[in-house]
């Protein structure tokens, strides 16, 4: 039998299920309450990251506003700029390795082939483990946005919040495509520390956590304009910072989708080909 | 004799750290994207600070930072406080992780028992972690000078390799220190997470401590990193002759002295309690 | 009519990548796990398949479950083709295998069970309705709502077993079901195994074991399989007839005996030898034990060798695998 004959039928899922999705999501997060100081701990230390650019941010500019700034940003205010960013970027870093993260979880605890040989879509298993991530990561960057607002007295406003839930769910929904690819490379490569560090210092450098895309050397710039998040990122400034309406951002919104549409076929064949990989390999108990 | 034998065991220990550093070394060098990423990483994690430092001052000087620091250069600033806090932070991480690393593996029980000394160990991996970030700072530092072109005073370079020995030496200590507590402690590889983070935000790579909030500058000042990065922009910005900077050597090395018996006698105390209590392998 | 599991020609082998340091080129080690193995489980019965560690018994059991994509030949459970219909094979089988860590530790016994209820599509009521139904026959109702971590070794193994039949499989595949259980735990799980889940329930049961009393005890018939290989296939008497004629003899000394000079004697059929609390141990699998004993003691004798004990056994099960491998069940070290 040839092989990519043999991927089809790998292919053939099941239904997704959406009960089945949120019994797995539920699961996981019921498993992550049981680890508090987890929780406490993963909200807290981050904010130690962000830390260092506002303090440079402020030996540089002597205050919370630089009108150098506002020549390219839009807004003088870069403090908000860069807690908004530095906060959103978490929220995407949970998005793009959360699956991955918790089908390593699922193997290094040995309860990933108890999921595997259920008659559940994949879908189900992927969608399940980002939804938990995202309710957890919520929970974080929540946590994260009122302490940062509380020490620099920000007054954040959120006059359209619709259009702002629209965008952040946009770019999840774009992002958890990637990471079903970036899933499958986790099953393949089991511990990708390399990977995964490498891909998060340059998406740090590249999408606008802390500057315009505009200071990019031009070959950045370019790179840049393929992620998603620079899209989300720059709409939800947008909306929050510069107080523009939902019209000023349908462009965004139309890319996002488009991207989400692309990388959900992506991040799925590449996922199950990922799979089918592992199958054959024999590695999915293995770790 | 009894001096000789000494030394041939110094000298064994010394062969067999340097035997783990090398296999850390191949074990990394094998995979191609690691490579890849030991060469981008310095930079990569150095970018964001320059391009924000642009974007905020509109050039690369800032009058405010001239004012604070006697530097008004964002790019040589910046540049040589970070290649430090990367090698230092990675002299903690590679004496902290080295047990973490163990125990993840679940060998940590076989290595207290086995006849290598857990020191040598530990150097081991700190002589990797040194190694390996030592060769980043200087490829960190040519393509500074290559792309940027910030000027360094040859002179400082071979003083400046004090600030970073002295440095190394206090942080071992503080290594041990964080040792004893993850040897001590459920889950206690968060404490490393905790002690990297404070120094990333105490040490002055981007600004100056002044712009710290006071309880953070408490901390600033008595973390070895701070002297340490403080003397090594001075030697190399400023050659071997400043008062000032001896002054912050003779710091460090009072900060070694203190760090190092105080991480020794913790280190001794809590390994003798966990081997009493059998919990090693508990994680 | 179809069997419950059948296998035509499998074939499967795994390549092991050896890194070396970067400038070295990767060199790759083949590994043949199941070379053409023929099977053919019938409806209803308890079938072992008995071997020694890396005998290929865990792969076959993942090829059946559909975790592992063969490479050569056709697998059916239930009439199915485990490639091409896979998901019509997961929802007709349970299995155990990766020993205790399969289920969530962090949740309670009945969490766990619900969870994997719902995975299988259970109504909510009749989910809960089975997952009692299940805790009552494991005899666990009273520690349902503790969490698995404070659980012993032989209580997870229940839960484990429990959560395999959760959606009420016809076929179980089992993988070293009793595995690091005390005996008595052990013991228990055996008795589950063929009065209520294959007696009663009716179930076919595929396992594996490389403890011989375990596939005696259970199975209606045996695969003995090593290296890969199905060395025989047979009732558990069938087997044990093939070496009925044999009897073993179980000699220690204190010196290495001459072994090349005894296996050439007549009515010697194998020899095994090895160190046993510092003496040798060796057993000669004979025809005629009178004669043969007479031989050998006569041999060690001329030798002058010091024999420490002597004892003639019947032939077990393993000694129809020592009959055609060679080699024992267990790993000699």
């Amino acid at each position: 039998m040839k092989n990519e004959t043999r991927f089809k039928y790998v292919l053939v899922d099941e239904t997704p299920s959406l009960g089945v999705t949120m019994a797995i999501a539920w699961k996981s997060v019921k498993i992550a309450l049981r680890y508090p100081f987890n929780i406490l701990f993963w909200a807290l230390v981050p904010i130690g990251w962000i830390m260092p650019a506002i303090f440079q941010g402020l030996a540089l500019a002597g205050g919370t506003m630089s009108a150098e700034f506002a020549s390219v940003a839009g807004t003088p205010d870069w403090l908000s700029y860069v807690i908004l960013g530095s906060v959103l970027y978490m929220y995407v870093m949970s998005a793009v390795w959360g699956m991955g993260n918790a089908l390593r979880w699922e193997q290094m605890s040995g309860t990933l082939e108890s999921l595997l040989v259920s008659p559940v879509s994949r879908i189900d298993i992927l969608m399940g483990a980002a939804l938990a991530e995202t309710v957890t990561t919520t929970l974080t960057a929540t946590v994260q946005f009122v302490v940062l607002i509380l020490i620099f007295g920000i007054p954040f406003a959120f006059p359209y919040i619709l259009p702002f839930i629209v965008i952040l769910t946009l770019m999840l929904l774009a992002f958890y495509g990637f990471a079903m690819a970036m899933a499958g490379i986790v099953m393949i490569f089991k511990d990708p520390d390399a990977l995964t560090q490498f891909l998060d210092t340059l998406l740090y450098v590249l999408i606008p956590v802390r500057y315009p895309i505009s200071k990019l050397p031009y070959a950045a710039r370019i790179l840049s304009l393929l992620i998603p998040a620079t899209y989300a990122l720059t709409a939800i400034r947008a909306i929050i910072l510069l107080n523009k309406d939902i019209y000023a951002i349908l462009d965004m919104i139309i890319i996002l989708s488009v991207f989400t549409l692309f990388l959900w076929t992506f991040g799925y064949l590449a996922f199950a080909y990922a799979e089918y990989k592992t199958k054959k390999s024999g590695g999915t108990g293995k770790y | 004799m009894a001096l000789k034998t000494k030394i041939n065991n110094l000298l064994k220990e010394v062969k067999a750290a340097w035997a783990i550093c090398i296999k850390v070394w191949k074990d990394e060098l094998s995979y191609p994207l690691s490579v890849l990423y030991f060469i981008l990483a310095p930079i990569l994690w150095l970018a964001p600070f320059i391009i924000f430092g642009f974007a905020i001052a509109g050039g690369r000087y800032s009058p405010v930072l001239e004012k604070m620091t006697g530097i008004g250069d964002i790019v040589t600033y910046t540049s040589l406080g970070f290649a430090f806090l990367g090698f230092a932070s990675a002299a903690l991480w590679g004496t902290g992780l080295s047990l973490r690393r163990e125990q993840w593996i679940g060998t940590l029980e076989s290595v207290l028992v086995s006849p290598v000394s857990r020191f040598t160990i530990i150097f081991g991996q700190g002589l990797h972690s040194i190694t390996h970030t030592g060769s980043g700072l200087v490829l960190q530092l040519v393509v500074m000078i290559v792309v940027f072109g910030i000027h360094l005073n040859l002179w400082g370079i071979f003083p400046s390799l004090i600030a970073v020995a002295l440095t190394i030496l206090a942080i071992q200590g503080i290594g041990f220190m964080i040792c004893s507590i993850v040897l001590a402690v459920k889950q206690g590889w968060m404490i490393i997470d905790v002690v990297d983070t404070v120094f990333w935000v105490v040490t002055s790579t981007a600004y100056p401590i002044t712009i710290l909030p006071a309880f953070l500058q408490v901390v600033a000042r008595v973390s070895p990193i701070t002297y340490g990065v403080e003397s090594f922009r001075g030697f190399l910005l400023y050659g071997p002759w400043q008062p000032w900077i001896w002054q912050n050597i003779v710091i460090l090395a009072v900060l070694d002295i203190i760090y190092l018996t105080l991480g020794y006698l913790i280190y001794l105390k809590s390994e003798e309690r966990v081997k009493k209590k059998g919990t090693v392998h508990k994680f | 009519m179809h069997f419950a599991i059948e296998t035509i020609n499998l074939y499967k082998k795994f390549t092991e990548r050896i890194r070396k340091f970067y400038v070295f080129p990767v060199r790759r080690r083949e590994v043949v796990a199941l070379n053409y193995v023929n099977l053919r489980v019938k409806r209803g019965e308890i079938f072992g398949l008995l071997g020694p560690n890396g005998a290929g018994k865990t792969t076959l059991i993942k090829i059946l479950s559909t975790l592992i994509l063969p490479d050569e030949g056709e697998v059916y459970v239930d009439g199915y083709d485990v490639v091409k219909e896979a998901r019509k094979v997961r929802a007709r089988i349970g299995l155990v295998t990766g020993g205790e860590r399969s289920i969530y530790w962090k949740l309670t016994a009945r969490e766990n069970l619900l969870f994997f209820a719902r995975l299988y599509k259970l109504d909510k009521k009749i989910a809960e309705q089975r997952v009692n139904e299940l805790l009552e026959l494991m005899d666990l109702e009273d520690r349902a709502d503790d969490k698995i971590e404070n659980y012993s070794s032989g209580m997870k193994m229940k839960i484990i077993l429990a959560k395999a039949l959760i959606h009420d499989p016809p076929i179980l595949l089992l993988d070293e079901p009793t595995l690091g259980l005390d005996p008595a735990f052990a013991r228990e799980i055996r008795t589950f195994i063929k009065e209520q889940l294959n007696e009663k329930e009716g179930k076919t049961i595929l396992l594996t074991t490389h403890y011989m009393e375990e596939a005696d005890m259970l199975c209606d018939r045996i695969a003995l399989i090593d290296r890969g290989k199905i060395i025989r296939i047979g009732t558990p008497e069938e087997l044990k007839r093939e070496v009925s004629t044999w009897s073993v003899l179980v000699l220690q000394t204190a010196e290495k005996p001459p072994i090349k000079e005894i296996e050439t004697r007549p009515y010697v059929e194998q020899v095994i030898s090895g160190l046993n609390n510092g003496k040798y141990e060796i057993k000669i699998y004979v025809e005629n034990s009178a004669e043969a004993a007479r031989e050998v003691l006569n041999i060690l004798n001329n030798a002058g060798m010091h024999v420490i004990s002597f004892r003639v056994e019947e032939p077990t099960l393993e000694d129809v695998f020592i009959k055609y491998t060679g080699r024992r069940l267990k790993d000699e070290k």
